[in-house]
């Protein structure tokens, strides 16, 4: 087992390489570079806009832009001469953010607090797995309500709810969440008060994980409605055990192996889903960072998002393929 | 077995909990409660801590968070507006739009206009209580000057400080690092024209005269950052405690992407003071709809209407009631390349500038946000020419106009292709001039949107044929809008245009010391540049803003286009009285 995992967090690597050369190649085929900002207004003057490309190797070929980020280069001290080693993304550095003319590294802007507050990527790795929370706590017991209650107006009302959820998708639901929670009940305020621990998570936790649950909830349906019809369940009845022995003891645990399936696509959905809810409920975290940095050509704050998406998506697909293991005995890891 | 019959009231409490929100929502009935008109009396009592404006407190949406508010470094709105929060340059403006002195108590120009001598305020102090000298204004020009400082807008005063054109080296001579590395650094800096003669008396000595200087000396490159909070690193500005300046306010909490605290600066002196706010919030909101949202649920106290609202507010009888119109300080217009055909051809560009009919596309495209114009400069900036309306909508004469070109009915005429930055609004917009052209000229416009960010990069190394681009004003002086269409001009090289005529105009212009003929001559420019029509100018922003009505201070008379925020030069006036 512990030779399956770390085989599998190996074989990240040259995902990771593989998936940064394409962000890299694609962000710098892409026209327009990070001081191409604001076409209709001021405009950078032209040797300035060179000075800049200068100071960051933009003037480099592809190759060894690509192999400065990734990797390391080797380059001259402007006020000593002296040559110096410059890692690149393998040892951590994610390079410096272009938004910010250099001053701020992209790590410092991701991962760095300030006294009165955490990261970003701590507002967004809380969101994401309060969603991923909330949609299997609110989706799991939903499924098994439905399936146990399988043709009933219950039953109905939860497939309709759930299509629902899924028609409307993360932003529609964002904005009706702040039309009538903030705006008409006045129950949340429309700007987060983020020195609250609890309240400004509510929404934006339900309009990110509203969609996985729905999904969720249809699918251990079908999943316990499937396990229902088996033999052992019979046997069970037949040897009178109580309904919630069956239900928590035989049934869930034999159902959950698909939902358990659909949790790596979940929290790819959820990530992508982020870049909505922080823009709509002024989550500060790493998504609308993201979403920002495209706009603004921010070339390695561009592939630090790719890479810790990646990065995070492998992880997670190894945590639920290390939970088949648990779920399901027959599974084994060599 | 009765599985059927299993239930769970938790489970059917949470299910409803969850469901009847979002039936509520889709369900036409609740529709009407989102009209303003019917919301306050909704619930009064429920809610008490939603929206409840303080006495004292302004709260303002700046769009998204600045990237980098050093002084030296900046460039964008929303970077400024941090600055000029925390710090006054040598000067300031007054509602007029006229610079007068800020942290400078006065100011003596020399007779030959080449020597400016600002005398500090005695009293001058940073936010923590510590001295503000001449020296300190030293350190912050020399910074901006300095090649290492990379700053964006470090070629601004190229060829006007004496020495700041050898200095910046690369910023205005287009030398590369490696070559200004190699100069002798030091006795650039030395020999650089802004020397402090004491701890009150910054001396400034210009290569020639120039009179806008002195709107120059009132912005933000030019703010005294100190030189031990620059030494804390190259983001020294991002941590509040670093911040320290001597302008009205101090920033007291930076809650990066999300809110921006700030408290009056107790050791403020100069025209801006004594403030009565006791409190400004920024928010950093990018979500237009979202900020619209905060302002009706009254967490926000003004904002700038966007088009998409705009019905709302007009048809809301609370909302509109609460707008104010404010003008703004740009110029969009459409360029030609004067490198490609058929825009080589004078007379096609003044043809093609006769088919727009600008009042509609102001009236109809941008729902009167703005206002339409003929001219460079707009409307309350010293320069506006309102007469200056060579090129009004008139389709006859813009056909004749083309005949004379050598294309009768745009016969003969090469493809014509007009690139934009491709959003969903632009589309709309450009499908209407491309209309324009069609019904007025008989011409078949192809419409190129591109990205907005590969838009800004195509209009520089190898400009489209026809495309649309803008300008906002730096300083209220003529000098900010007309020079930029001198030869090899930031603007000027987008089109390829040069006019030896313009260019002496300016030249004479920009060191002429008798503020009359000083404005004669640029009027004159500004016509050249008019009749040549390199570009179509089209339409100056502004439109209204929405204010709350205990928001004293901020009324169309006391703001001014280059205002950092509604009521800025105005900040003494400017209270919250809920």
């Amino acid at each position: 087992m512990t030779a399956y995992i770390i085989r599998r967090i190996l074989w990240n690597i040259p995902v990771l390489i593989l998936v940064g050369f394409i962000t890299f190649g694609i962000a710098k085929l892409t026209p327009g570079g990070p001081f191409d900002t604001q076409p209709e207004r001021r405009q950078l003057s032209p040797r300035v806009e060179a000075i800049l490309r200068e100071r960051f190797g933009m003037d480099l070929p592809f190759w060894r832009q690509f192999t400065r980020y990734m990797f390391f280069d080797v380059v001259p001290d402007p006020r000593t001469g002296q040559w110096q080693i410059q890692w690149g993304a393998i040892a951590g550095n994610l390079g410096p953010t272009y938004a910010s003319r250099g001053a701020r590294t992209v790590q410092q802007e991701l991962f760095e607090g300030t006294p009165s507050r955490p990261s970003k990527f701590y507002y967004s790795a809380r969101l994401g797995l309060q969603a991923l929370a909330f949609a299997v706590v609110f989706g799991i017991p939903l499924g098994v309500l439905a399936a146990l209650r399988q043709n009933s107006w219950l039953d109905y009302l939860l497939s309709l709810s759930s299509t629902i959820f899924v028609a409307l998708g993360t932003l529609i639901t964002s904005l009706i969440l702040v039309i009538v929670f903030a705006v008409i009940l006045n129950w949340f305020t429309v700007i987060p008060d983020w020195s609250d621990p609890v309240k400004p998570w509510v929404l934006p936790t339900v309009a990110l994980g509203s969609t996985s649950m729905a999904f969720i909830a249809r699918l251990t349906r079908a999943s316990v409605l499937e396990v229902k019809r088996q033999d052992y369940i019979r046997t069970a009845q037949a040897k009178g055990l109580s309904d919630w022995v069956i239900i928590w003891r035989h049934m869930l645990k034999n159902s959950l192996l698909p939902v358990v399936t659909i949790l790596g696509p979940a929290l790819a959905g959820l990530i992508t889903g982020t870049l909505f809810v922080e823009t709509i409920f002024q989550v500060p975290g790493m998504g609308r960072t993201f979403v920002d940095a495209i706009g603004k050509r921010d070339y390695s704050m561009i592939m630090a998002g790719s890479l810790i998406y990646v990065f995070f998506l492998g992880i997670a697909n190894l945590v639920v393929d290390i939970a088949y293991g648990v779920l399901d005995p027959r599974i084994s890891y060599k | 077995m009765n599985l059927l019959r299993w239930r769970h009231p938790f489970a059917l409490a949470l299910l409803f909990g969850i469901l009847l929100p979002i039936l509520a929502a889709c369900g036409g009935g609740s529709a009407p409660d989102t009209q303003p008109t019917t919301a306050p009396a909704a619930q009064p009592t429920a809610a008490p801590v939603v929206g409840t404006a303080q006495p004292g407190v302004l709260r303002l949406v700046t769009g998204s968070e600045p990237d980098n508010i050093d002084p030296q470094k900046a460039s964008f709105v929303n970077e400024i507006q941090f600055i000029m929060m925390a710090y006054q340059a040598l000067m300031t403006f007054d509602l007029d739009m006229n610079p007068i002195p800020g942290a400078a108590e006065k100011v003596d120009v020399s007779e030959d206009g080449k020597v400016y001598t600002f005398t500090l305020r005695r009293d001058g102090k940073y936010s923590d209580g510590t001295p503000l000298t001449a020296y300190n204004f030293e350190y912050a020009w020399k910074r901006l000057a300095d090649p290492e400082t990379a700053g964006e807008y470090q070629s601004l005063p190229c060829g006007i400080i004496k020495g700041y054109s050898e200095y910046s080296a690369a910023a205005c001579q287009g030398l590369s690092m490696e070559e200004v590395m190699k100069l002798d650094l030091d006795k650039l800096r030395d020999e650089f024209g802004v020397k402090a003669l004491d701890d009150y008396t910054l001396q400034i000595e210009l290569v020639a005269p120039a009179p806008y200087f002195l709107s120059m000396a009132a912005l933000w490159i030019g703010a005294p950052v100190r030189e031990e909070d620059v030494a804390k690193g190259d983001d020294w500005w991002y941590y509040p405690e670093n911040y320290v300046g001597n302008g009205p306010f101090v920033l007291k909490e930076w809650e990066h992407d999300s809110k921006a605290v700030w408290e009056p600066n107790p050791y403020y002196v100069g025209p801006l003071g004594p403030v009565k706010l006791k409190r400004v919030e920024y928010y950093m909101i990018t979500d237009g709809q979202v900020a619209f949202q905060a302002y009706q649920n009254g967490e926000i106290d003004i904002l700038g209407v966007g088009a998409e609202d705009l019905a709302t507010v007009k048809s809301d009888p609370v909302l509109s009631k609460q707008t104010i119109d404010v003008p703004g300080s740009c110029t969009f217009y459409f360029g030609f390349n004067l490198a490609k055909p058929p825009f080589d051809n004078k007379l096609v560009r003044q043809a093609f500038a006769q088919a727009l009919d600008r009042e509609a596309y102001v009236r109809d495209v941008f729902q009167g946000l703005g206002t339409p114009t003929y001219s460079f400069i707009p409307p309350g900036f010293p320069g506006y020419q309102p007469d200056l309306r060579l090129w009004e909508f008139n389709p006859e004469k813009a056909k004749q106009t083309l005949a004379e070109a050598g294309y009768p009915n745009g016969q003969g005429l090469p493809e014509i292709r007009l690139t934009y930055s491709g959003t969903a609004r632009n589309n709309a917009r450009f499908e209407w001039v491309a209309n324009q052209f069609k019904q007025n000229l008989g011409i078949d416009v192809i419409l190129d949107p591109i990205d907005p960010t590969a838009f800004a990069a195509a209009t520089k190394d190898n400009p489209p044929q026809m495309f649309s681009l803008g300008w906002c004003a730096d300083y209220p002086d003529p000098q900010n809008w007309i020079s930029l269409f001198q030869t090899n001009g930031l603007l000027s090289a987008r089109v390829n245009y040069s006019n030896p005529q313009l260019d002496e105009l300016v030249r004479q212009a920009d060191v002429e010391q008798d503020p009359v003929r000083r404005a004669e001559l640029y009027a004159q420019a500004q016509r050249i540049l008019v009749e040549d029509a390199p570009v179509v100018f089209m339409l100056n922003n502004g439109g209204p803003v929405l204010v709350k009505p205990y928001v004293k201070g901020v009324t169309p008379d006391t703001i001014t286009p280059i205002d950092y925020w509604l009521g800025f030069f105005n900040l003494p006036n400017v209270d919250v009285q809920p």
